[in-house]
């Protein structure tokens, strides 16, 4: 992080969720150090479960205590001053009004505060339905193009034809964006009735060993014997599918992105921190993704 | 008067080239499992 010069860690701080008839927070981060170098922005991630419960009243009360939450976990992690609350949610038109309500509210309780959300794909290109949201700056997610469970051929990661296919008029978007793009692996794993799950972190380079995995087509594995992957036990038979993004991938991410959109200041945030993560990418491949 | 423009014309061109340099990560410690996709089990 200090060759990449890395100045903001997006730091998801807990999810916000309905149990009980109440919107509460779960997953807190637990953190272990606190970061002395780089700006900390907490992420709150929504589920849109919260906006389809609560009414605009309760609404008001869970902007108070998310930044109540905020500003509990915050001195646990830096000693700077909050700077910026980022909101996470997959709205839709039918959690729009509430979602953009709070994002409202929060910015009326805390005027110094920058509120920012992320954006999705599907939200950049139908935002005459699903909507603008009333913030000053968002970040978008330049990744999931499609469903990981439908075990196609294509990278539901990402396939750049697809988002930009997503993003045809993004210059006319209305908020000033920054963009995220996807150095995270994962597998999903099926198994002999067609069943799936996903495995973080897994790469094809770790599914080398022929002895266990067949490979069939370019990233896809049939597993010859049982075994621990990742400490899952995979079963003979089960079939192996790998998605991540090369630099390549991202170059052209980058550089479409950077000709299309048009703000001023155009940051580069890279989902998701990980030392396994990062050390699939040079340094320098990512300082000119950055760029 | 032109020398003037053009030094402002660098500085402010640095400027601009400075703030695309910015890189920021995402840290997601745990993932709380919300999205079926990301719970550990079988789906359909």
């Amino acid at each position: 992080m200090d060759e990449l010069n890395v100045q903001k860690l997006y730091v998801r701080f807990f999810d916000v969720d309905m149990k009980n008839n109440e919107a509460i927070p779960i997953g807190e981060i637990n953190i272990k150090e606190k970061n002395i170098q780089q700006e900390i922005i907490p992420v709150v991630f929504i589920t849109n479960d919260v906006f389809k419960n609560l009414d605009k009243n309760k609404i008001e009360d869970l902007a108070k205590h998310i930044k109540q939450e905020i500003e509990f976990i915050y001195p646990k992690i830096s000693d700077k001053k909050i700077k910026e609350i980022q909101f996470d949610c997959d709205w839709t038109i039918s959690t729009r009004s509430k979602y953009f309500y709070l994002l409202n509210i929060v910015e009326k309780q805390n005027p110094t505060l920058l509120v920012s959300a992320t954006i999705r794909l599907h939200q950049i290109k139908d935002k005459t339905k699903t909507g603008i949201p009333p913030i000053k700056k968002g970040v978008l997610m330049y990744y999931a193009t499609s469903n990981p469970l439908d075990f196609k051929e294509e990278n539901s990661i990402l396939e750049n034809k697809l988002a930009e296919n997503y993003c045809k008029e993004i210059q006319n978007y209305p908020i000033a964006l920054d963009i995220a793009l996807p150095i995270y692996s994962w597998a999903i794993i099926e198994n002999q009735v067609g069943e799936k799950r996903l495995l973080n972190g897994i790469r094809n380079d770790m599914l080398k060993d022929t002895s266990i995995y067949q490979p069939i087509k370019p990233n896809f594995y049939l597993v010859k014997k049982d075994h621990y992957l990742h400490g899952n036990y995979i079963y003979e038979d089960f079939t192996i599918k790998t998605e991540e993004v090369t630099t390549t991938q991202l170059e052209q991410a980058s550089t479409f992105l950077k000709n299309k959109i048009i703000n001023q200041e155009l940051n580069t945030i890279f989902y998701q921190l990980d030392s396994s993560n990062l050390s699939h990418y040079s340094i320098q491949n990512l300082k000119n993704i950055s760029k | 008067m032109k020398e003037i423009s053009f030094v402002i014309l660098i500085i402010a061109s640095c400027i601009a080239c400075k703030k695309q340099h910015a890189t920021s990560f995402y840290f997601w410690e745990t993932m709380y499992e919300i999205s079926p996709i990301e719970k550990n089990i079988w789906m359909n």
